[in-house]
């Protein structure tokens, strides 16, 4: 009987490990989620601004531009799901980027100290984005290895701890832009 | 900062080959000298030792006592030597390398300095270094030096025994990235230390273990820090390249911090980087090599992780 309950005891001391690991990792997840969440605010406040400067003298990007406020009013939309504001924010990425290269094209933004500001601004948020999204994605990758292995699947299982989703990495945010250079083209 | 290598052997065989020559003479003076402290010491140590062989104890200490005394010959004969070499050939090179910066063969990285990286447990008995070379590489401030950190503590007999804490070329620069916390880059194999370092490992287990996202990084070393997303921003895919390439290249542990504004890098060597030989020919291409080598490691270290990129952020 004391082998039966001694056997017992550290199954459930173990249960209650794999449980806590769970609940970390999947804690981790949210935490760097909701600084994803803070710096993708701070993105869409300074798009308004940039874009109402840069219509005036970007004649040629205008469909850039609008692509740029209509995915931004889309993610202004209350209630919108985790996974939703995962795939705006994916989507807003590239067209932003896009802007900011293009910028090059136009030496009257370039002597504009306002815009250039807003350049610098955007260009932090975007590097800082950019790493959020791969601690996020490391932190998701090894919450689902945990959730997906033996034993820690039962757990999962049991206590139905849900599948997160990856955000997707751009290849060119391998790749950062180099300023220095995009200035003096 | 170009360095180009042909153009510097070409500099060393046209200018700095005379100069060795001379250094070669000295230091074969030096040999000489020491062979003949050899010749007294050695006959001298043995019949201590015979007269001694009844007292374990002192019978095994004698051999380390005349180590020791010779070593300390050693050190004396070759001082004037050590300090011309660094003048007239170290010296030379840097400035014909980067005319800009400061070199002073006595000058260390201050204990300050040394401190704020957080690096290495800060609890230290010695602090020496030399080989100081200050100034700036491509717009970016730099400060680097030999140093050599240890600790002193007793044995299980009760005996002062010295400990080396850090041993290598020590790097003080700037990041072209703000940054508000502490990252630690260190090599993955502190971890087999764990026994030896017991109070600096628990200190730094307080900060958070960051996986990052680079196997080939992950597999050299492991990083630390109080914001995961910070360590992220800092390490960039390209970074983390960059200095897994820098590991390899330098074939040492290396070790990184972003603290208080300033990146540090220290890359452990066991023995002074810019030491003149003395057992082995000054005309010796290879020892000269070498020094071009350690030199790389220091004055390319603002290409080697493209530092002088500029960000919208910091001007």
């Amino acid at each position: 009987m004391m082998d039966f309950l001694l056997i017992a005891a550290v199954i459930v001391f173990i249960g209650v490990l794999l449980y806590n690991t769970l609940v970390s990792r999947r804690n981790q997840c949210d935490n760097i989620y909701a600084s994803i969440d803070a710096l993708l605010k701070k993105r869409y406040n300074l798009i308004p601004n940039l874009v109402t400067l840069m219509k005036e003298s970007m004649h040629y990007e205008k469909s850039l531009l609008e692509k740029v406020t209509e995915l931004r009013a889309k993610a202004m939309q209350p209630h919108l799901t985790p996974e939703e504001k995962i795939a705006i924010a994916d989507e807003l990425t590239q067209p932003l980027h896009n802007l900011m290269v293009s910028v090059e094209n136009y030496p009257e933004l370039k002597a504009n100290e306002q815009i250039m500001q807003l350049m610098r601004a955007l260009n932090e948020i975007e590097e800082q984005i950019a790493a959020a999204r791969r601690a996020y994605n490391q932190a998701v990758t090894d919450y689902n290895n945990a959730r997906q292995m033996f034993p820690s699947s039962l757990i999962a299982g049991w206590f139905s701890f849900k599948p997160k989703m990856l955000f997707t990495i751009p290849e060119h945010e391998r790749n950062n832009i180099d300023i220095e250079k995009l200035l003096k083209s | 900062m170009t360095f180009n290598r042909s153009e510097l052997l070409d500099y060393y065989y046209r200018d700095l080959y005379p100069e060795l020559e001379l250094l070669e003479k000295e230091r074969k003076e030096i040999l000489k000298k020491l062979k003949f402290a050899i010749l007294v010491i050695a006959p001298f140590a043995l019949v201590l030792m015979f007269k001694l062989s009844n007292e374990n104890n002192l019978a095994v200490e004698i051999p380390i006592v005349a180590i020791s005394i010779f070593s300390l010959v050693a050190v004396w004969l070759s001082r004037d030597y050590k300090r011309t070499f660094k003048k007239r050939i170290v010296s030379r090179l840097i400035s014909k390398i980067a005319p800009s910066l400061r070199y002073d063969s006595s000058g260390k990285i201050p204990e300050s300095i040394f401190r704020m990286s957080a690096l290495f447990e800060d609890d230290f008995s010695r602090y020496e270094g030399g080989d100081l070379i200050e100034g700036e590489i491509d717009g970016i401030p730099i400060k680097a030096s030999y140093l050599r950190v240890q600790k002193s503590y007793r044995d299980s007999n009760g005996r002062k025994r010295e400990r080396t804490i850090f041993s290598g070329i020590f790097i003080v620069t700037e990041f072209h990235k703000r940054f508000r916390h502490t990252t630690r880059v260190v090599p993955d194999i502190s971890e087999k230390y764990l026994g030896l370092f017991g109070e600096w490992i628990q200190k730094l287990a307080a900060q958070k273990l960051v996986r990052m996202d680079s196997p080939a990084f992950e597999k050299e070393f492991k990083v630390y820090s109080d914001d995961s997303i910070e360590a992220h921003y800092l390490l960039t895919p390209n970074i983390m390249e960059r200095l897994v390439k820098m590991k390899k290249r330098a074939n040492a542990p290396l070790y990184i911090s972003f603290r208080l504004r300033k990146l540090f890098i220290a890359i452990e060597k066991s023995s002074d980087p810019f030491k003149p030989s003395l057992f082995r020919s000054l005309l010796d291409i290879e020892i000269f090599k070498r020094y071009m080598e350690n030199l790389n490691l220091i004055l390319g270290i603002v290409e080697t992780l493209n530092l002088d990129r500029k960000i919208w952020s910091k001007e």
